[in-house]
């Protein structure tokens, strides 16, 4: 016989993905609209955003009942402190997605902007981190959560070195300011989503094998991995 | 099996079977309990807490048929040696039951009881060590005035408290609760748990108890027997977070017993 609370919990994870499905979806929307000048998909994903915030909301009072009610203990617990952090780490990301849209309505009364890296390959690397975030909370997959880490810390280093490049660009040509100020935001924004997926990866990898690497080194994971 | 950092153990538990009879209630236990700390057994009905505990005071001595192998040892010294005397190891070793069982003298003799066998017979001593007795088991603002009467008049809460009271007086370095809050009723039982966590800086403390939740509130270490194996001993946060074990797990989320 299936426990109640197992029910309970399969419901909630049920509700977790479907919210970071929208998630995915409005990432995808609010960088094609960047990259394809569309302002009403951007429209669009920050609209969307409304429903997001309301799952949030449903999610955490669930989270909270079942705690409540059923006094919940290892794995139960882990599972429900870990779906409040990832429940709150999708809705920042959901933001940032409203963010970037915003970001590529403002551009649009710029001309386009010479690319300064392979942004698609970028963003490439960013939705596929999300995408590998939830898998990882499908199955468990405490290896695929940590080594999200990693990932975010290569996204860390080419956003550094987006910023300086587009500081070299704005010394040459100081009239690209303002779309130049945009660029640095929307770069920004898409470094936080690497960051947010991260940390999703951080609070499956406590689920799976409770062990808190929030905080940590990213060199120690060699030694967790041993 | 994980094991908690160690720091002199007060008791060493080394390879410990027990039977009964034919039946065996214990198997390869190997475990320390140390001082300053509360360590709790949990597990289902018959999965030999109890027999455990009683081992560690010899009371199971009396148990006929009772048999065991392995070592206990108490500060260093095998409890199970010719050389000991089992009524010296009852009095550093108190016990409180799951039912309270006050003797029939006033409130006072109770614990005045337990002074004297510790050799306490001057009288001023006498009533120093029954007030800080009573004062260490939360009792005394209720019974200083009603000294002389018999535990009759006390809620099985308060008698209970007595018992503590009376363990204390001998001067006992382990204290071992035995299911102690099974006959109390809802007020009482955070009672006794805050007296548990107040004596932990001075005594070495055993909690046995087949309420999870109480285990996870009251105790550092906790040991999870199942059919007489502990299956895992180790740091409470550690088995109510991240058990080791399958059925550690099934048993402290309320699907096993």
């Amino acid at each position: 016989m299936q426990h109640h609370l197992e029910s309970e919990l399969k419901a909630l994870q049920h509700q977790l993905l479907k919210m970071g499905g929208i998630a995915e979806n409005m990432l995808r929307d609010a960088v094609q609209s960047v990259l394809n000048r569309d302002e009403g998909l951007a429209h669009r994903v920050i609209e969307i955003d409304d429903t997001v915030d309301k799952l949030e909301n449903e999610i955490e009072a669930r989270c909270i009942q079942l705690i409540a009610r059923h006094q919940p203990v290892a794995f139960e617990l882990r599972y429900l402190t870990m779906a409040m952090k990832v429940n709150r780490n999708i809705e920042r990301l959901a933001d940032k997605c409203v963010s970037i849209s915003r970001r590529s309505i403002e551009l649009l009364a710029y001309p386009p902007m010479q690319p300064l890296v392979d942004l698609p390959s970028v963003v490439h690397i960013i939705q596929q981190m999300v995408k590998d975030a939830l898998d990882a909370l499908v199955n468990r997959n405490a290896e695929l959560a940590r080594e999200l880490r990693e990932r975010d810390g290569k996204v860390n280093n080419i956003y550094e070195q987006m910023e300086s490049e587009l500081c070299s660009l704005l010394n040459e040509q100081p009239q690209l300011i303002q779309s130049g100020i945009k660029h640095l935001l929307l770069f920004r924004h898409l470094e936080r989503v690497g960051d947010l997926a991260a940390n999703i990866g951080e609070e499956v990898y406590y689920l799976v094998r409770g062990e808190v690497i929030r905080h940590l080194d990213i060199s120690i994971d060699a030694s967790v991995e041993s | 099996m994980m094991q908690p950092k160690i720091n002199s153990p007060t008791l060493h538990i080394n390879d410990l079977n027990v039977w009964y009879g034919k039946n065996q209630i214990l198997k390869d236990l190997t475990f320390d309990v140390l001082a300053k700390q509360v360590t709790a057994f949990i597990g289902p009905s018959n999965s030999g807490k109890t027999t455990l505990v009683r081992c560690f005071n010899r009371l199971n001595d009396l148990t006929t048929n009772f048999k065991h192998t392995g070592k206990i040892l108490f500060k260093g010294n095998d409890l199970y040696s010719t050389k000991m005397n089992a009524t010296k190891i009852a009095k550093q070793i108190g016990m409180v039951f799951q039912k309270p069982i006050p003797f029939r003298k006033s409130i006072y003799e109770n614990v005045a009881y337990s002074a004297r066998l510790h050799g306490i017979n001057h009288s001023v001593e006498l009533n120093e060590t029954v007030e800080d007795s009573l004062r260490k088991a939360q009792l005394w603002e209720e019974v200083c005035n009603d000294l002389q009467s018999t535990p009759d008049i006390l809620s099985n809460g308060q008698q209970q408290r007595l018992c503590i009271a009376r363990a204390l007086a001998g001067n006992p370095e382990v204290l071992i609760f035995d299911e102690p809050c099974e006959q109390l009723d809802a007020a009482e039982t955070p009672k006794l748990e805050a007296i548990v966590q107040s004596l932990k800086s001075q005594y070495t403390l055993i909690f046995v108890t087949n309420k999870r939740r109480q285990a996870a509130r009251v105790s550092d270490v906790a040991g999870f027997l199942y059919c007489g194996e502990l299956v895992e001993f180790g740091q409470t946060e550690q088995i109510f977070t991240n058990p080791q074990d399958k059925r550690t797990e099934d048993y402290v989320t309320g699907r096993l017993g």
